[in-house]
């Protein structure tokens, strides 16, 4: 008894002087646990850092020689405990136990056996109680993480039950149909729509059987499986729907393939729409359609009919404005040739009455030498006014006539523009001359033109005319300017007078047909447009009007070089 | 796949989930049976998959210890997992603000039971390829106030995503966070058409359970993230940022068809 009190305690001075010298210089221990700590790193949970692992092999020398001396068993199993959870793997925690156990082998061997048995026989119970701790630890993790991860689970699937609640709800009251059926195209599911929809009371009614039955067959070539893979897994469209009762509607199906996470197809599910009603409607639109399209095209033609009416009445009174303008250059012709003609007349009937003197005389011979010279001055006198008179009357119809031709004929020729300018103003003359107005005509005098004098006679005359009843009205003595400059590429035509001017807000229609705003005191509103029309169709040039109220209207015309070549070419 | 019937698998324990997979590899418990043996299946035909996944976790710490010397203090992180020791708000000092999220609605809930009350950190549920319906949640706004010079996490999950898919939520987080924001990232340098069969298969395994993976070279993930831009020290392996030395064979690295799994911080 007494030498085996001998051994222990000898045997324990041994182990304590091993651990003294550990404890004086662990670095050795410790180093070695470190090793192979890192080189087993993977072997542990992912929660264990590597940087953790020298931390782990100094504690760990530490917590076994605490142990050793003083045998603490709670802290053992406490650092079994603290192992676990750090995330130290069994493999781990026995190379450690392995590596300690070799150590202190090493430093037992040789000494007195004791030590030795001693020494491994109290690194076993450490372990042993380490080993306890780390195994309780683990137990109650697992357990612990599991019933975490059960009351995650069910709050999980009592989340996604309510999802589902609310999305069978949204299902189960939806107004459309929705069907599920197997892979063998047997219905497993119909919600109360399509119950309605199909008169049906109860989905036993319904349920198994193909659905196939509820719809047309006549259009169904191949299965809906087959069908719904061939085209990727879903199809959209309209099909005719058999009721219970065999009448038919229309639906607007949707059909696709329900399908496992890896693709498997596990059933099918529809969904369908009632559209009678839309279907109703759209063929009321049509109709609809086709009779506004109907309407249309009747209304189109009634007003293309108008417009050539209208067209034709348009050209109908331009043409009677042309007429007019040139009945209007007749009476002033008349008018003009009135004068020379009467003078000549009344002349011619004084020459007659002093002649039937002059013979009366000679047949009763009492002519003296006085009556002949008297007689021959007043022959000579009266022949001269005649004749003056009559040149007078030719000259004024010869202006006249080719004014008149030129207004009333399209025909192209050759013409000084100056000289054109001035007869068209001379047949003015009538209404020009009850005025005191005052024209002047800037143009070269040698310019020659090849082009259309009649439709510089409208557009002169139209010009002049709309100054004397519109700009010059209330003027006595206004001034109307012509003013024709020569360029490269045309010629400038332009135009003015010094009159009232013209509003702003009718500036921009007074080319437009009918404008006036002489309506009813004899506009006819046409003057201006057919000025326009020479401009731009004739003429092949441009017309734009600038005024402002109190400050004369100015007409600005070109004409390009092509229309109005100074030669003949042709 | 949609995003619901994704979902749906996530909360299903019948069927294998890549986040539970990733959970076992990892060592933890929050994964069934089925999850299980879909990772064993894995781990037997490619061993060091496991390594890869727990030096993402690595990497991940890291990377937001590098991010608090520069002055941090307000990290949202996608794909989070669970919000164990060494994440984010366990390394952030006291007072650091913390937004997780996750796909996954058991995680989700499981994180907050974690987290308990801690006032400075939230969990919420996001797809990480659609970041503006946590971005526009309300969330974000009590969290980070008016700052938004954020620390973002975007770990384990590119590979998931389509390359459309990430671009779109890269540039969605660029154009949200406010100038000096960090990204950390990491993804797997690799070429489709260089991987071994072995990869396929895994590659395969994935797939059947419904996730995909689009692997991509590094290169392309660069072009993806623009403009985010590479910070220092650049992208390196995932072993380079632990420490640990290499810790993948030269057989095991070529298995990608690329240099493997690395991490990157990009700045704003």
């Amino acid at each position: 008894m007494v030498s085996v009190t001998v051994d222990i305690s000898i045997a324990r001075q041994a182990l304590e002087s091993v651990c003294r010298g550990i404890l004086e210089d662990p670095a050795e221990l410790t180093g070695r646990l470190k090793a192979l700590l890192r080189e087993h790193a993977f072997d542990n949970r992912s929660i264990l850092h590597p940087r953790r692992l020298n931390e782990i092999a100094e504690t760990q020398v530490v917590s076994l020689l605490d142990y050793l001396v003083g045998q603490d068993e709670e802290a053992a199993m406490a650092y079994g405990r603290t192992a676990l959870r750090e995330g130290l793997g069994e493999r781990t925690v026995l190379l450690v136990e392995r590596e300690i156990k070799n150590y202190f082998a090493d430093r037992l061997e040789g000494r007195e056996a004791g030590g030795l048995r001693l020494g491994l026989a109290r690194i076993d119970d450490y372990f042993s109680r380490y080993l306890d701790g780390y195994m309780r630890e683990r137990e109650a993790g697992i357990l612990r993480d599991q019933e975490q991860l059960r009351r995650a689970l069910s709050s999980a699937l009592e989340r996604q039950g309510r999802e589902l609640y609310i999305k069978n709800h949204a299902i189960n009251t939806s107004i459309n149909g929705v069907m599920l059926a197997d892979l063998d195209d047997r219905i497993s599911y119909i919600n109360d729509a399509f119950l309605y929809m199909w008169g049906y009371d109860s989905s036993g009614e319904v349920l198994g059987q193909k659905t196939w039955a509820f719809l047309r067959t006549d259009e169904v070539r191949e299965s809906p499986m087959a069908f719904l893979e061939r085209l990727g897994g879903g199809w959209r469209g309209e099909l005719t729907a058999q009721r219970r009762d065999d009448s038919t509607f229309v639906v607007d199906i949707s059909a696709s393939l329900i399908k496992e996470p890896n693709g498997q197809p596990v059933g099918i599910m529809y969904f369908f729409i009632d559209i009678t009603e839309r279907k109703r409607v759209e063929e009321s639109v049509r109709r609809l359609n086709q009779e506004l399209e109907q309407r249309v095209i009747e209304r189109t033609a009634e007003l293309r009919a108008s417009l050539e009416a209208l067209q034709k009445t348009q050209e109908h009174l331009i043409q009677s404005e042309k007429m007019s303008a040139l009945g209007g250059l007749v009476a002033g012709v008349a008018h003009e040739i009135n004068t020379p003609v009467g003078i000549g007349v009344t002349v011619a009937s004084f020459l007659q009455q002093k002649t039937k003197e002059f013979s009366e005389m000679v047949i009763q011979e009492r002519l003296k030498r006085s009556d002949l010279d008297a007689y021959m001055n007043t022959a000579l006198d009266s022949s001269n006014m005649i004749l003056s008179n009559l040149r007078r009357a030719v000259n004024f119809i010869q202006t006249f006539k080719q004014v008149a031709v030129d207004q009333s004929s399209e025909e192209r020729r050759q013409f000084k523009l100056k000289a054109y300018i001035e007869d068209v103003l001379f047949s003015l003359r009538p209404k020009l001359k009850k005025t005191h107005h005052t024209i002047e005509v800037s143009c070269p005098e040698g310019l020659e033109l090849y082009s259309y004098p009649g439709a510089f006679s409208q557009i002169i005359t139209n010009l002049v005319v709309n100054s004397l009843i519109h700009g010059l009205e209330f003027k006595d003595e206004g001034q109307i300017r012509f003013e024709v400059t020569e360029r490269e590429d045309g010629i400038r035509f332009r135009y003015s007078d010094d009159g009232r001017g013209i509003d702003a807000k009718h500036l921009t229609k007074v080319f437009d047909p009918f404008f006036t705003t002489k309506r009813g005191q004899g506009g006819s509103g046409l003057g201006l447009h057919m000025v326009y029309n020479q401009v731009t169709q004739t003429l092949g040039g441009q017309i734009d009007c600038y005024s402002s109220p109190g400050k004369g209207a100015t007409f600005d015309i070109w004409i390009p070089k092509a229309e109005v070549r100074d030669v003949k070419q042709e | 796949m949609d995003a619901e019937s994704r979902l749906l698998s996530i909360a299903d324990p019948s069927r294998p989930n890549a986040g539970r997979i990733y959970d076992y590899m990892l060592g933890g418990h929050h994964n069934f049976e089925v999850d299980r043996q879909a990772a064993e299946t894995v781990v037997q035909i490619a061993p060091f998959m496991s390594k890869s996944l727990i030096l993402i976790r690595w990497f991940l710490g890291e990377a937001v210890r590098r991010l608090i010397n520069q002055g941090h203090d307000r990290f949202l992180d996608f794909a989070s997992g669970l919000p164990t020791m060494e994440h984010i708000h366990e390394i952030a000092p006291p007072g650091t603000r913390v937004i997780y999220s996750d796909i996954d609605p058991v995680t989700v809930e499981y994180g907050r039971e974690i987290l308990g009350g801690n006032p400075n950190v939230r969990y919420v549920e996001c797809d990480a390829g659609r970041p503006e319906d946590l971005l526009g949640s309300g969330v974000p706004e009590p969290m980070f106030g008016q700052e938004r010079r954020l620390a973002i996490g975007f770990n384990g999950i590119s590979y998931f995503l389509p390359d459309e898919t990430l671009r779109h939520a890269l540039r969605t987080l660029y154009d949200w966070a406010g100038g000096g924001s960090s990204l950390f990232l990491c993804d797997a340098d690799a070429d489709m058409s260089r991987v071994t069969d072995k990869i396929k298969t895994v590659f395969d395994i994935y797939s059947k359970i419904g996730q995909p993976i689009y692997i991509r070279p590094k290169e392309r993930l660069f072009e993806l993230a623009a403009p985010w831009r590479i910070e220092e020290p650049g992208p390196l392996p995932l072993d380079e940022w632990v420490d640990l030395g290499k810790v993948y064979t030269p057989e095991e690295q070529a298995e990608y068809g690329g240099t493997g799994f690395f991490g990157v911080i990009f700045r704003k």
